[in-house]
């Protein structure tokens, strides 16, 4: 991995991928797409920042590929595997400690 | 029509940066794909193709930027752990080796006086690097194309051993060459060559799709010719019917194959332990040391005596040793433990240990089906006859004619042990720059 996939891994648009991945599984156009949608166009992922982000999943196997035919057109579908659903799980509780920890700084939200 | 020059143009800049070749054409699918798409709704919206193309090229960002990105993910790897293990035991071994020389030296006995086992084994251990390099270069792939090849082959020679008698000493798995006096262990060998082979022919059936009951039967029939033959070498056997039941529900996951084949398996070795009443004392030995300690579970209640003196750092030419049987292949792993201590023992148990995990997760990282397969089949292998043999060194699993791999003397295993080393580097190299679209046949 080179030193700028390893920081896309570890931020945040690696847990949206493989968020949208947990619900279903889809190819790098539709994640764009879904991506967009549901962050109301605030994240707009450039088309060459995804694939490497996924190629890179796809090696330590937090997703698997595999292709389907689709009119004439084959589209390599990712889904999301164990290990990455383990993953997942380690960032959203990650986001959390640190969301809590800016909101008890900034003197907002509940309890910490 | 431009766009989909202008496509093929940004691709082209993709991979130039690529140098994984066999990546392109996946690479090229699933980004071209995705230009086509974003060209598609411009279109749709009433652009022109020119207009679409640029578009859908500012969406994708920089070619060069994005090739070089997938390029730094898609090369090929080595497995450091898997080749500085098996390094690790085989100069253990050496030195096992090197120190059994000069005790042999002192011996009465002259038929092992001369022999210079660590020189030998030094040349085998090159030969056998040799092949590993070779075998980690060249495409695994060659297998499958040459599965039908190789099992002929290695069937042709069997029967040649019956008719020519190349036999060597009545030993059940070895053969001579005929122009060179250079023993092989064929058992070991075609064990190899007989599992890949069979994973290869299915791997293409699997792909042509043959799913009838002549298909089946085919299969099976493939499956249980090899045991005619390996039937005279019983580790040989005996790895290679775990194997092939594992392949077997490998490919076509059903348990009934497990349960059908299990059962042959152990029917037939418990008719032949029945036919056969020495290979069932060697057996029972394991369960009653002292009352079989003055026939076949002898050499159990000597290595028993041995390790129980080892202590921590070994007893050097101590008296026990004159009572281990062949020090240099069949016992070299308790002489080493009564020569070194039990911590070169621990660490060669802890290597092995280490090998088999490193060996497990070479699987489960590689994607390519066939590959994955061959993984498997060099994973038994190996694992097999590295934990028996310290098993059966403890006296935990009954004496049969098996090598310790890597670590005992054996110039033919050693060798055709390093090539399956070298295979399976050879495989988790390419794991991230196989392509699964272009599957070549």
């Amino acid at each position: 991995m080179t030193k700028m996939n390893k920081e896309m891994l570890k931020g945040s648009t690696g847990t949206l991928i493989l968020t949208l991945l947990s619900k279903e599984a889809l190819y790098g156009y539709e994640l764009i797409k879904q991506l967009e949608q549901r962050s109301g166009g605030v994240f707009a992922l450039k088309e060459g920042t995804l694939y490497p982000i996924l190629h890179t999943m796809e090696t330590e196997q937090w997703v698997e590929a595999y292709w389907i035919e689709h009119g004439g057109r084959k589209r390599k579908y990712y889904r999301i595997t164990k290990e990455g659903l383990k993953q997942l799980d380690l960032k959203k509780k990650e986001w959390h400690v640190f969301k809590t920890s800016v909101d008890s700084v900034l003197g907002e939200g509940g309890p910490a | 029509m431009p766009y989909q020059d202008d496509r093929e143009a940004f691709l082209d800049q993709v991979c130039a940066q690529i140098r994984a070749t066999p990546m392109h054409m996946d690479i090229r699918e699933e980004i071209g794909g995705h230009f086509d798409e974003l060209v598609e709704v411009k279109l749709a919206e009433g652009c022109s193709e020119e207009e679409a193309s640029i578009w859908a090229k500012a969406q994708l960002g920089s070619p060069t930027e994005l090739g070089r990105q997938l390029h730094s993910i898609h090369k090929p790897k080595l497995n450091w752990s898997i080749l500085i293990a098996v390094f690790g035991l085989v100069t253990i071994g050496l030195v096992g080796l090197w120190f059994a020389d000069q005790y042999y030296s002192t011996y009465e006995n002259s038929n092992l006086k001369e022999v210079n086992f660590f020189g030998r084994q030094s040349i085998g251990l090159l030969i056998g690097v040799i092949a590993m390099v070779i075998l980690y270069f060249v495409p695994y792939t060659w297998l499958r194309s040459y599965a039908w090849h190789i099992y002929v082959l290695i069937s042709v020679v069997w029967i040649l051993t019956r008719i020519e008698h190349l036999g060597v000493n009545g030993y059940p798995g070895f053969i001579n060459l005929p122009f060179i006096n250079f023993p092989i262990h064929i058992g070991s060998l075609s064990v190899y060559l007989y599992l890949k082979s069979i994973s290869g022919m299915y791997s293409r059936f699997q792909m042509n799709r043959s799913n009838t009951v002549y298909f089946y039967l085919n299969m099976i029939s493939v499956s249980v010719f090899p045991v005619l033959f390996l039937v005279n070498s019983l580790a040989s056997l005996a790895i290679y019917l775990i194997a092939i039941i594992c392949i077997n529900y490998w490919y076509f996951r059903s348990k009934w194959i497990v349960i059908l084949g299990s059962i042959m398996a152990l029917g037939g070795s418990s008719l032949y332990m029945y036919m056969n009443e020495r290979l069932a004392n060697k057996f029972l030995a394991i369960f009653n040391v002292r009352k079989y300690a003055e026939s076949e579970g002898y050499t159990v209640f000597r290595y028993q005596e041995a390790l129980r003196s080892a202590g921590w750092w070994g007893q050097g030419n101590g008296t026990d040793l004159k009572y281990l049987p062949y020090i240099h292949s069949d016992s070299m792993f308790v002489y080493i433990v009564y020569y070194f201590g039990w911590i070169v023992g621990i660490s060669v148990c802890l290597l092995v240990l280490f090998l088999a995990t490193h060996f497990l997760f070479t699987y489960r990282q590689v994607r390519d089906q066939f590959g994955q397969s061959l993984v498997l089949i060099i994973s038994l292998i190996l694992i097999f006859r590295l934990v028996y043999s310290v098993l059966m060194a403890l006296g935990l699993a009954p004496f049969i004619g098996m090598n310790f791999p890597f670590l005992n003397y054996g110039l033919s295993q050693l060798i055709i042990d390093f090539a399956g080393v070298g295979l399976m580097l050879g495989i988790y190299r390419r794991k991230d720059i196989t392509s699964r679209l272009v599957v070549p046949m």
